[in-house]
């Protein structure tokens, strides 16, 4: 929208007794290429374009969207919004010059051509099928999303920020006698094609490969308490439900997280330290701002076990008296942004694998890990390990299947006994008030001494 | 702008059809007595579909002003794409002309209505919190296509959801109800409300169990979230595609012979009456299993196309799904577990739950149930099993049909001998 409109717009908003008014313009164009059965289904394309409109006082907030981007409409929706508020002023906001910000992207989406897309996916089927006969089906995808948004608010706020995902998805079903097992791969980064050029197809394949046949092979897991080791990267997901989503205002601010008026006290074991930094160059979950303008930044949320700090967006720092930290976030323009973590990370450790596992004389290894859940009121958490093996006598020997973990934040935060050094990053989709967005998780290996295994034996 | 699109299609002789979906929703949340979340959105998107060079193509967008754009991509995809057969596009599509129910509400009294159950909060120094949502959503649908076909439905209902946090010190519990319908039943909210509350008082006093294979009584939501979930094992695609866990299983028998499963859109009593899918295809009831036999695949028209066939109206999934209710009470499905355990809430569904090969990892809790009585609460137990074994050990099913959202609703359900894995220790003498 025209800068004089938008300024009109905001002056309007705030013409009811509003103290904070703000838009935030959005569009997206995400393309999916799909390649299953050995042939490119479908070229999924999906474009949205639209506005959202929050404004708040100190009683109040309230947020409208709409995609009928006609003037008229877009007052319309405002004068509605505007009825939830009493007072009137004649507030007139002028908006600094527009600051545009970018990533520090080395290429973008046309510098592949569309043969040369299919040919990428044509060459995983055709290697994960070639190298494993017990393949039956492969589900591979490229997405690739551009998006502009655009955000303006009576507080001096006038930023727009271009940005850019690529992500590679590969799912491989392998059937044996009566057995399936399925493996799933997801890549991603903010960045143009330039990335898929720095991935290893071939060493994607041959972990995938060697993954479906130890789950092929797979016994139903033991269910009772066991001392657990949680592979790198994708096992943070235990930080990240256990206690990053503890840690958002959302919860904290009307104190309904378990973490609630924790800060300087001790939450973990003095092994964890955990970060949350949207600054990581071209990291997934990495942007210059939030979805309210304000830049990113490093947050130190736990410190040797000490809770430093929480995820605070631009309503609640108010509310908490508490600065902000980058981390208002929302999917798309059809939700009112709120505090959401962007890439979040265990800090390396000292500890050596080797001792990790042969201190354990009965527990589990798990290698990989799906999704998880929390209950940020009670603390109670659940994941799902997609790859998981026994430890026996300090060694690892059988994989096992249908293994989740369950527990709750205050108690297994003081249950990370060793760290290791190998930290490494994951990437998926958050799922929260504010909708999905890209998130990183991150973790060293790390041993956990006592965690209910729900399994199937 | 649909007018002008499909115009431009036709001097350019090609086949389009655009479904439309508009969607108006209010979602107003009070926690603790202040509101938390006021909301209103009003989204129109369009889903395009043509046939181009031989083959069908579909876009989604929320902005069709540029019928050259548009169709310029569309000829695109159908470059690259290799297996996208064209699917004719249906001229006409017979449906019943129903006048439906609308909801009259007044956004300002409901904002009083909820507000005022937090003297529930107020009341009873152990609930720590109380949230109360208010959710109104209504669509508008059409389906307009180059030969002619004009469909328009509408539809509207409303939830009301609260969440209990309710706990001593660190010992905190919570639960979360959510009502589902076209008209607002206040006092039906009120005593739910007042339930949640007692739940919550007593899982305070839960414990694990060890763990062993027991009888259980699954709760009609539970079941519910399972069959939502499952419900894509019984599409075409997926068993064409290899991805579902029945992709073996069409005519054999896959369940218990207790399990019968509806699915029935354009019912009059189901909230959200479809008698076209988002292909303009007449919905049907069908039995989708009948008793333990998967009878019916669902198809929308791709499917139908491979397995030569015809849509049975399944482009959107499922609407008003439901487990075929028997005459039980749900005493009596406790009498027949006699030791056991109900379980009435799940946690991690999002991840627990592999639905390619079936398996079912999930945190749950409950009651324990002793003597064919409810009796105390247990928690952090997970309920390990697969979706084929807990279907197939269905013993009896309950006369609770509920349901839940527009997927559908379910009874509860007497299951023999499932794994449950717990913390609590064996002690040296069991």
């Amino acid at each position: 929208m025209d800068k004089k409109i938008l300024e009109d717009l905001l002056s309007m908003g705030l013409s009811h007794g509003a103290s904070f008014c703000e838009t935030f313009e959005e569009s997206t164009i995400q393309q999916v290429y799909n390649l299953k059965d050995s042939k490119l289904k479908n070229i999924d394309v999906k474009e949205s374009k639209g506005i959202g409109i929050r404004l708040a006082n100190s009683e109040n907030k309230i947020y409208g969207c709409t995609n009928d981007l006609d003037i008229q409409n877009v007052q319309k929706l405002m004068q509605n919004l505007n009825q939830k508020f009493s007072g009137t002023s004649n507030s007139t906001v002028e908006l600094p010059a527009l600051t545009e910000n970018t990533l520090n992207y080395l290429s973008n989406h046309q510098t592949w051509t569309e043969e040369q897309k299919k040919e990428y996916l044509q060459k995983i089927d055709h290697l994960l099928r070639q190298k494993c006969k017990e393949i039956i089906q492969v589900d591979a995808k490229i997405i690739e999303e551009d998006s502009e948004v655009t955000i303006a608010n009576n507080l001096g706020t006038y930023q727009k920020e271009t940005r850019m995902l690529s992500r590679l998805v590969i799912t491989a079903l392998a059937k044996k006698k009566e057995k399936t097992a399925n493996h799933t791969v997801t890549l991603g980064k903010r960045e143009g094609y330039s990335y898929f050029d720095t991935l290893n197809i071939n060493d994607i394949v041959d972990q995938m490969i060697a993954s479906l046949t130890d789950k092929l092979k797979a016994l139903p897991c033991p269910g009772k308490k066991m001392p657990v080791i949680l592979g790198p990267g994708f096992g943070a997901v235990i930080f990240h439900e256990a206690c990053g989503h503890a840690l958002e205002a959302t919860s904290i601010a009307p104190k309904i997280s378990v973490l609630s008026n924790k800060l300087g006290e001790k939450i973990a074991s003095e092994k964890v330290t955990l970060i949350d930094d949207g600054t990581i160059e071209n990291a997934w979950g990495s942007t210059k701002i939030d979805d309210e303008g304000t830049p990113t930044q490093k947050n130190i949320l736990i410190e040797n076990g000490i809770l430093k700090s929480y995820l605070v967006d631009c309503l609640n720092a108010q509310t908490m008296n508490h600065p902000k930290t980058g981390s208002g976030r929302r999917e798309s323009y059809q939700y009112a942004p709120t505090s959401r973590m962007n890439n979040t990370y265990l800090e390396k450790g000292n500890d050596s694998i080797s001792d990790m596992i042969q201190s354990i004389s009965y527990g589990l290894y798990a290698k990989g890990m799906g999704g998880g859940c929390v209950e940020p009121s009670t603390g109670d958490f659940t994941f799902f390990v997609s790859e998981g093996y026994l430890i026996e006598n300090g060694q690892i020997t059988t994989p096992v299947k249908g293994a989740s973990l369950i527990g709750n934040t205050k108690d297994i935060l003081f249950q990370i006994e060793m760290v290791s050094d190998d930290l490494s990053l994951d990437t998926g989709y958050c799922g929260s008030l504010s909708g999905y967005v890209p998130v990183t998780i991150g973790e060293p290996t790390i041993k956990v001494s006592e965690i209910l295994v729900g399994g199937a034996s | 702008m649909i007018e002008k699109l499909l115009a431009y299609a036709k001097k350019e002789n090609l086949d389009l059809e655009v479904f439309s979906k508009r969607v108006y929703q209010i979602d107003v949340e009070y926690l603790n007595g202040k509101k938390n979340r006021d909301e209103i959105s009003d989204i129109t998107s369009y889903n395009v579909k043509g046939n181009i060079a031989g083959k069908r193509i579909e876009l989604h967008l929320e902005d069709i002003s540029d019928p050259v754009k548009i169709i310029n991509r569309m000829k695109k995809n159908a470059e690259l794409i290799d297996d996208a057969k064209e699917i004719p596009f249906q001229a006409k599509t017979k449906i019943p002309n129903v006048k439906k129910k609308s909801i009259d509400f007044d956004i300002s009294t409901i904002e009083s209505q909820l507000s005022k159950y937090d003297s529930f909060r107020i009341e009873n120094e152990n609930v720590k919190a109380l949230t109360l949502e208010f959710i109104y959503y209504q669509e508008e649908i059409k389906i307009q296509n180059t030969l002619g076909l004009n469909l328009k439905d509408q539809n509207e209902y409303c939830n009301l959801l609260s969440e209990v946090v309710y706990g001593k010190d660190d010992n905190t519990e919570n639960d979360v109800l959510f009502l589902y319908n076209n008209h607002l039943d206040w006092d039906e909210f009120a005593e739910k409300i007042k339930e949640s509350i007692q739940k919550c008082a007593l899982k305070q006093e839960a414990s694990s169990l060890v763990s062993n294979k027991y009888n259980i009584v699954l709760k009609n939501k539970c079941v519910y979230d399972l069959l939502k979930i499952f419900a894509i094992s019984f599409n075409a695609e997926n068993i064409q595609n290899k991805t579902s866990v029945l992709a073996d299983d069409f005519a054999k028998k896959i369940f218990s012979s207790h399990v019968s499963l509806i699915e029935d859109p354009s019912n009059e009593d189901f909230i959200c009456q479809r008698f076209f899918d988002n292909e303009g295809t007449k919905t049907q009831r069908k039995y989708i299993v009948k008793d333990g036999i998967f009878q019916t695949k669902l198809y929308n028209q791709k499917s139908a196309k491979k397995d030569n066939t015809t849509s049975t109206g399944n482009s959107y999934g499922v609407r008003n799904l439901y487990l075929k209710p028997e005459e039980h009470s749900k005493e009596e499905l406790y009498a027949a577990a006699q030791n056991g355990i109900y379980i009435e809430n799940f946690l991690g569904l999002n991840s627990g739950i592999n639905v390619m090969n079936g398996e079912i990892s999930l945190q749950a809790s409950g009651r324990i149930i002793a003597n064919g009585q409810l009796t105390t609460s247990v928690r952090d137990i997970v309920l390990n099993t697969n979706i084929k074994e807990l279907f197939s050990n269905i013993a009896m099913i309950g006369n609770d049909l509920e349901f839940f959202d527009l997927p559908g609703g379910s009874p509860s359900i007497f299951v023999k001998d499932i794994n449950i894995a717990g913390s609590k220790e064996v002690k040296k003498d069991e």
